[in-house]
């Protein structure tokens, strides 16, 4: 099928110099990145997988982000926790990490463990127990998750790779983090599509969050300059695979 | 949803006698579109349901108008393209009107022309017959028919025509209806199709309750009823948008989470009593697809149609979540690749 002509852009973007994609490849439905010297997996979930310390890596749940808004008088459907918990779920059942990673945020608040449901907290604490579980803290949920089992940690290394909930400013090679929500608008053939994706320079890469109710971020926007001075590969989820974006088919909200 | 589109048609009642007391209210006349209204001063008069009246107020969503007679040049109202309802007989008429020149002599010279230049490009089709036209435009291929079976009936025929390019593999990316066409655009050249198997009327028993729940325009009724609800808030243009936390949602996401658990939620089944009455005219589109059988006509061309132009320009168009996005980000994807290369 023959390449299709740039469109116009739809909203202006900071001006970037072009850049060589990072080394990223087709794995299956996933798209394997190279961080440094560290190979990474992007599975379609939003998941990442590291497999030579068959890792599984999952960030920004907000786990009780439903039941959050409900004590502030605001009500939302309560099933976002199950929906995440299932997913991660059939994750792990396909994958069989030694170690699961929740890269911070894992609870909307303070108070969501409390608020789980009983069914919920059971089917957590049972994914905890079949594998070495680690809480990344985030900036919402302190300690509290130790009491469903697991670690909790600031900061996590596997290898070169660092593992925190926040990027760090300035430039972090092997840097994997969350926090930021990344999403991808693509275009083509006059229309364009919006979808959470990873972001990644070859360096450093950002996570797309894996709850049921949380928003997402354009790549485009300021907030992910610093951290990509040289510009970012979305890596976008399709519906049943990964896809890389090039940067000329992305357009700001 | 049809007040979001027609933004302007208000009722607006009328005072039938001479008297210039606006006060008083009257009759309710009729509605009209707010924009012509606005165009006119008080004292300007204009036709109405075959009277002349005159303006004498706007208070809020009514105009107040008495009775003129004798006015010289009375405005006459116009009602932003393809709105104005169709009546089956009202229809059928204008179908005779396309295909016979001889009833044309009334028109303006540029709706003359403009039937013949669809004569010399395309064909006009008797009052009997369908047409279908397929062409290419704007890097997709579209595909219009001409049922004239009102916006309704064209609305739930474009819903069940974009499930079965979709399961034909067509990749449509959306379709828009008016009051006498229905359009469908999508990433596959669509000419090729066999249009009696398409049109058959085994459509109707085609799962368009499913097809319908993982619609857009599902999602965009339920964000309606969200809103009225109090669930959420509707978005406030200039609200500032927060970088690190993202604290908002989207009624998407809750539509999507409450369809798979609980899809007997109270505000489920209100946005499915709207849509059925808002989207579905399954009668009037039965009664189509049995009139046209064995009668459509198709023409594949090269670029867009006289005919078809007018629907391109039309608001309100649907797009379709289907395997088409799933292409065009496959599609980026393989710029990459060769980049790589």
């Amino acid at each position: 099928m023959a390449l299709l002509s740039r469109p116009a852009p739809s909203a202006p973007r900071t001006a970037r110099p072009a850049r060589a994609a990072p080394p990223v490849a087709i794995a299956g439905d996933g798209v394997a990145v190279k961080l440094g010297d560290a190979l990474v997996t992007a599975l379609p979930e939003g998941a990442l997988w590291i497999g030579s310390a068959k890792t599984l890596i999952v960030s920004d749940l907000h786990l009780e982000k439903g039941s959050s808004f409900a004590l502030r008088g605001q009500m939302l459907p309560p099933y976002d926790t199950f929906a995440a918990l299932k997913k991660l779920e059939a994750l792990m059942a396909r994958l069989e990490p030694d170690i699961v990673v929740s890269l911070g945020d894992s609870f909307h608040d303070g108070g969501g463990v409390a608020r789980m449901r009983g069914e919920d907290r059971a089917l957590l604490k049972a994914m905890i127990g079949r594998c070495d579980w680690i809480w990344v803290e985030g900036n919402h949920d302190g300690r509290a998750p130790e009491i469903l089992g697991g670690v909790v940690r600031d900061t996590l290394h596997i290898g070169a790779l660092v593992l925190r909930h926040e990027p760090k400013a300035g430039a972090a090679p092997g840097e994997i983090a969350g926090h930021l929500h990344p999403c991808a608008k693509v275009s083509g053939r006059g229309r364009s599509v919006r979808r959470r994706c990873f972001a990644t320079d070859g360096a450093r890469l950002v996570m797309p969050a894996f709850g049921a109710f949380t928003g997402g971020l354009n790549v485009c926007d300021e907030a992910f300059a610093p951290l990509f001075p040289e510009g970012v590969l979305a890596l976008v989820l399709g519906k049943a695979r990964v896809l890389p974006a090039p940067w000329e088919r992305l357009l700001s909200d | 949803m049809r007040l979001a589109h027609r933004a302007g048609a208000r009722p607006r009642p009328g005072t039938p006698k001479n008297e210039p007391r606006p006060l008083i209210a009257g009759r309710r006349l009729g509605q009209i579109e707010e924009y012509f209204i606005e165009g006119l001063a008080p004292g300007d008069s204009f036709l109405f349901a075959g009277e002349v009246l005159r303006l004498v107020a706007v208070e809020g969503k009514d105009a107040l108008v008495v009775r003129a007679q004798g006015e010289q040049n009375p405005s006459v109202p116009s009602y932003a393209g393809g709105k104005f309802p169709l009546s089956t007989f009202l229809a059928e008429r204008v179908r005779e009107l396309l295909h016979d020149p001889k009833k044309q002599k009334a028109l303006p010279a540029q709706v003359r022309d403009w039937i013949k230049l669809q004569k010399r490009r395309s064909i006009v089709p008797k009052p009997d017959e369908m047409l279908i036209e397929s062409f290419p435009r704007a890097q997709k291929h579209y595909l219009v028919c001409y049922p004239f079976e009102g916006r309704l009936a064209h609305q739930t025929l474009g819903m069940l025509l974009s499930r079965r390019l979709e399961r034909a593999g067509m990749n449509p990316l959306g379709f828009l209806a008016s009051e006498y066409a229905v359009a469908v655009w999508g990433l596959e050249p669509m000419g090729g199709l066999d249009f009696s198997a398409l049109f058959d009327e085994d459509m109707l028993g085609d799962d368009l309750e499913s097809w319908l729940a993982e619609s857009t325009l599902m999602k965009a009724t339920f964000a309606k009823c969200a809103i009225i609800a109090g669930m959420i808030e509707r978005n406030r243009p200039g609200a500032e948008r927060k970088t690190g936390r993202q604290v908002s949602f989207s009624t998407d996401l809750i539509y999507d989470v409450l369809k798979q658990y609980e899809p007997d939620h109270i505000l489920m089944q209100a946005a499915f009593a709207d849509a059925g009455e808002g989207y579905l005219d399954l009668r009037r589109l039965g009664a189509l697809l049995a009139r046209i059988k064995g009668r459509i006509v198709h023409r594949d061309l090269d670029h867009v149609s006289p005919f078809a132009a007018p629907v391109m320009l039309e608001v309100g168009r649907v797009p379709i979540e289907g395997a088409a996005e799933e292409a065009i980000l496959e599609d980026a994807a393989r710029l990459i690749d060769e980049a790589m290369r």
